[in-house]
């Protein structure tokens, strides 16, 4: 993790320089992305050289901070390089320099995220998240806008507070912040104390990842921003969440908790996806589903349901990047899909929305096929089977509803401003074959099987048979605006801390 | 002892939420959230604490006791953390009423929704 | 017949709580309830098992008598900087939205118009400024840091203000200037972490060890000073009529 931190040292130095030196913010930050990318190599090299790798920032022992080398910390610096790539190629030094600066810390700190494996460097890296991101939302400075940035720097604010206390909880037991060192300490059974204030902190982190009751402030901030911010927003600034969830899940026995509320939350946001008129909005909902996905990865257990959750974070990150891009080089910024829009899509935009809905439908051999099927295959019960090909189904019908509405409005020309979405979207169709060659994993590559192939296609298919038929209902339907209001949105955070409290005063 | 005080200080962050949730005014809003924050910190403190215990400095004589040094650390950045918190959300507040001119939070989502339906169309 | 229903609806309606109320009361005090029991529940096995070690391992570097320096300014420096850097990212935010349109301020131009006040700020704030300063440099011998001396600072800067006035005062400490010293000192915190992550011992070590601290503290003190003032004197600038 050296290198990596190498790389976190060069977009924080890239953005300070950009600050300071404005003429050469362009130039400073890819400076700043090479650097990144050179330690990312490295880091690569290393883990394949040494494999998992935990140490302490420092040679301070159990007193320093913690820190993991694994494929969860390559998948999600690799994904940063790759969008600071495909969005500096977009941006062309077009935004100021405080844009510059804020972007270039906002990578840095996800680059921080990745090997943090100590409950308060966690805090303190998604706080410093929070505040970047409230800025990105905001700057626009149109009304919409600062009033999402404030309802979400409301909630998250708070959100931390609370993961303060359960750390605090946690400490008091335990006494030790690594959680290397807490899961040798803790052993298998927790206390009741314990258990709670990991599930505090989980709350914590759950608002900040998108799930369903404790994140009603992300359909809003993510429909109401700028194009380049809501990218970012979506790549990289949600996961921080669920690397937190990822990283805390072996502590207690939370297993069960997650797959419930992956599923709840899958579930929520495919019926408000299938429900939602306003495209930026659909991908918001679309979001959350697939943040169910990745927590019933993690709450199997089993360490495959683990890679197929790092697997999906990186994948999903790059294809709602993708699609979140070509809505925004499009203009789209609200309308409603069932006819108000009259914009002119570019070619690159429509590609780009084609590549990025067929991956995320997991249809083979694009890269969404590889992660959801992983996840799929790590098993957990039957009932998660179902629950994961019911949302299956429910992502096939939102997608052709989202393609077959955009795709109907009329092509634009070929604008050289759309050569990164075409990068991008080479990226995303070809990244899951090229994963499973890296890696040789066996499960990877069994997964080209033709059996898993016509079940995924199948799937596909009948979304579109089920979307026919259900056509002519649905555009009477929208989702009601009240639920992410910012009262509403707490009340519902509160709710959900009461089904987390009473479920671990249960078991 | 100690237990009870702390209980006192989750009772203040239970007010806070309240007051975050309850009341209407943007500025009340933050500053229950402000509340929320500084009894967080406090609890934070307060959970390591036994009567008796002094600040770390120095050497510790015979039968002295020295509180934890490690949660008063992270206190520090927590503290330089809400700082930047309220100052940001003043800012935005502060953007916020000169645009519209009003401090009622359900006012102002109606202007925001208006405004951004006006604009997609 | 007055049902027992509406006297309810009267009384509900009579003090302004409505069903949305009281369900959220609730869930409030459901989740303080289990809070409180958890603390009593727990018996506190573990506290400071790691505080023990901070302990005894801060006070074998020779220079240091405060151990919860030791434990941000030495073995947790990563999470300062990080701090640090929330702290920028909060004046970066002011800095961004720094051409609102100013409010109109009051006629006197941010001066107070009584002698006395003006009087004794102008001569309390020197004291205050070096007494910040005191603190910043004696965070590892002493109870203080950097982070107290430089909100003292900060605000003592904001009693000359009082003094002077915002606007002259604004004039005097130049923005570019303070930008650059600002970064300047956060690449310092930068390199300090990073070669303390690399090269921990010979870092912190003797000789180097003194220096090293005392960058540490300049460091963190200046970036809060600044900071403080800024944002301070951005709210100042743009405070308006009610």
């Amino acid at each position: 993790m050296t290198p990596l931190l190498a790389g976190v040292f060069s977009y924080l130095s890239a953005g300070v320089l950009s600050f300071l030196y404005s003429r050469f913010r362009f130039r400073a930050s890819l400076i700043g992305w090479f650097g990144a990318l050179a330690g990312t190599a490295l880091a690569i090299a290393r883990y394949v050289r040494s494999g998992p790798l935990v140490r302490t920032l420092g040679s301070w022992g159990a007193l320093g901070i913690e820190i993991k080398l694994d494929e969860t910390t390559l998948l999600f610096a690799s994904l940063a390089v790759i969008l600071n790539f495909f969005t500096l190629w977009y941006l062309r030094g077009n935004k100021d320099s405080y844009f510059y600066c804020i972007y270039n810390f906002l990578f840095a700190t996800s680059f921080s995220v990745a090997f943090s494996h100590d409950l308060f460097n966690l805090y303190v890296t998604i706080e410093l998240m929070s505040l970047l991101s409230i800025l990105l939302i905001g700057y626009g400075r149109k009304g919409y806008q600062i009033y999402a940035g404030i309802k979400y720097l409301l909630i998250s604010s708070l959100a931390m507070s609370l993961y303060l206390i359960g750390l605090g909880l946690v400490y008091r037991e335990a006494g030790y912040l690594g959680i290397e060192q807490l899961g040798s300490v803790l052993g298998d059974n927790p206390g009741f104390t314990v258990s709670l204030g990991l599930g505090l902190m989980l709350v914590g982190l759950a608002v900040k990842g998108g799930i369903f009751l404790f994140s009603m402030w992300l359909p809003d901030a993510y429909s109401y921003s700028g194009t380049v911010a809501a990218v970012v927003l979506s790549g990289i600034a949600t996961k921080f969440g669920l690397i937190g969830i990822i990283r805390l899940a072996p502590l207690g026995k939370l297993g069960p908790l997650l797959l419930v509320s992956g599923s709840l939350t899958g579930l929520a946001g495919a019926v408000f996806a299938i429900l939602g008129r306003r495209p930026k909005r659909i991908l918001a909902y679309s979001t959350m589903s697939q943040v169910g996905y990745v927590l019933i990865g993690v709450g199997t257990g089993a360490a495959l349901g683990v890679t197929g959750a790092s697997l999906h974070l990186f994948f999903h990150g790059l294809f709602k990047g993708l699609l979140f891009l070509s809505l925004g080089h499009a203009g789209i910024v609200g309308g409603d899909v069932y006819g108000t829009i009259s914009a002119v899509l570019p070619r690159a935009s429509k590609v780009g929305l084609v590549v990025g809905s067929l991956s995320i439908m997991a249809i083979p051999p694009f890269s969404g096929y590889f992660s959801k099927n992983v996840i799929v295959q790590a098993g957990g019960g039957d009932w998660v089977r179902y629950v994961l090909l019911f949302l299956g189904l429910a992502t096939a019908i939102y997608y052709i509803k989202l393609n077959w509405f955009l795709l109907a409005e009329p092509s634009g020309s070929f604008a050289p401003g759309g050569l990164p979405l075409l990068g991008l979207s080479a990226i995303v169709a070809f990244s899951g074959l090229v994963t499973a060659a890296i890696t040789g994993e066996g499960e990877l590559i069994s997964l080209l099987g033709l059996k898993n192939i016509l079940s995924s296609v199948g799937v596909v298919l009948a979304g579109g048979a089920v979307l026919g038929l259900i056509r002519k209902p649905l555009r009477r339907l929208e989702v009601p605006g009240f639920v992410f209001d910012l009262n509403n949105a707490l009340i519902s955070l509160f709710t959900g801390i009461l089904l987390i409290a009473s479920f671990i005063a249960v078991t | 002892m100690s237990n009870l005080v702390s209980a006192i200080s989750v009772i203040i962050v239970c007010v806070g939420v309240a007051g975050l949730i309850l009341k209407r005014n943007l500025l009340m809003k933050l500053l229950s959230l402000n509340i929320v924050n500084t009894a967080t910190i406090l609890f934070f403190v307060l959970v390591v604490y036994s009567p008796g215990d002094r600040a770390p400095i120095g050497t510790p004589g015979a039968g002295i006791q020295f509180a934890d040094p490690l949660p008063q650390a992270l206190v520090l950045t927590s503290i330089v953390i809400n700082f930047g918190v309220l100052a940001l959300s003043l800012l935005f507040t502060m953007v916020l009423v000169k645009r519209y001119h009003t401090l009622d939070l359900r006012k102002i989502e109606k202007f925001v929704k208006r405004e951004f339906e006006e604009e997609g169309s | 017949m007055i049902s027992c229903r509406s006297t309810f609806g009267d009384i509900m309606r009579k003090y302004f709580i409505s069903f949305k109320t009281l369900y959220v009361i609730g869930l409030i005090v459901v989740f303080g309830a289990f809070t409180i029991v958890g603390l009593f529940v727990g018996g506190g096995a573990g506290a400071s098992r790691i505080g023990r070690d901070y302990l005894a391992n801060g006070l074998e570097f020779p220079n240091i008598s405060n151990a919860v320096f030791g434990v941000y300014g030495i073995y947790r420096f990563y999470d300062t900087l990080f701090e640090l850097l929330i702290f920028s990212t909060a004046v970066l935010g002011i800095t961004i939205f720094s051409d609102l349109e100013v409010g109109s301020s009051s006629g006197s131009g941010g001066t107070v118009e009584s002698h006395v006040v003006t009087t004794s700020a102008s001569f309390l704030y020197p004291v205050i400024v070096i007494f910040g300063l005191y603190l910043a440099f004696s965070a590892h011998l002493g109870p203080g840091g950097g982070f107290a001396g430089g909100v003292i600072g900060g605000t003592g800067i904001l009693l000359l203000a009082l003094a002077r006035g915002a606007e002259e005062t604004g004039r005097k400490f130049r923005e570019d200037s303070m930008k650059r010293i600002e970064y300047f000192v956060l690449f310092l915190a930068l390199l300090i972490a990073v070669l303390g992550a690399f090269f921990s011992t010979k870092v912190y070590g003797d000789g180097a060890g003194l220096a090293v601290i005392n960058i540490v503290n300049i460091s963190i003190a200046t970036k809060v000073f600044i900071g403080t003032w800024a944002i301070l004197h951005f709210f100042v600038k743009h405070r308006g009529e009610v």
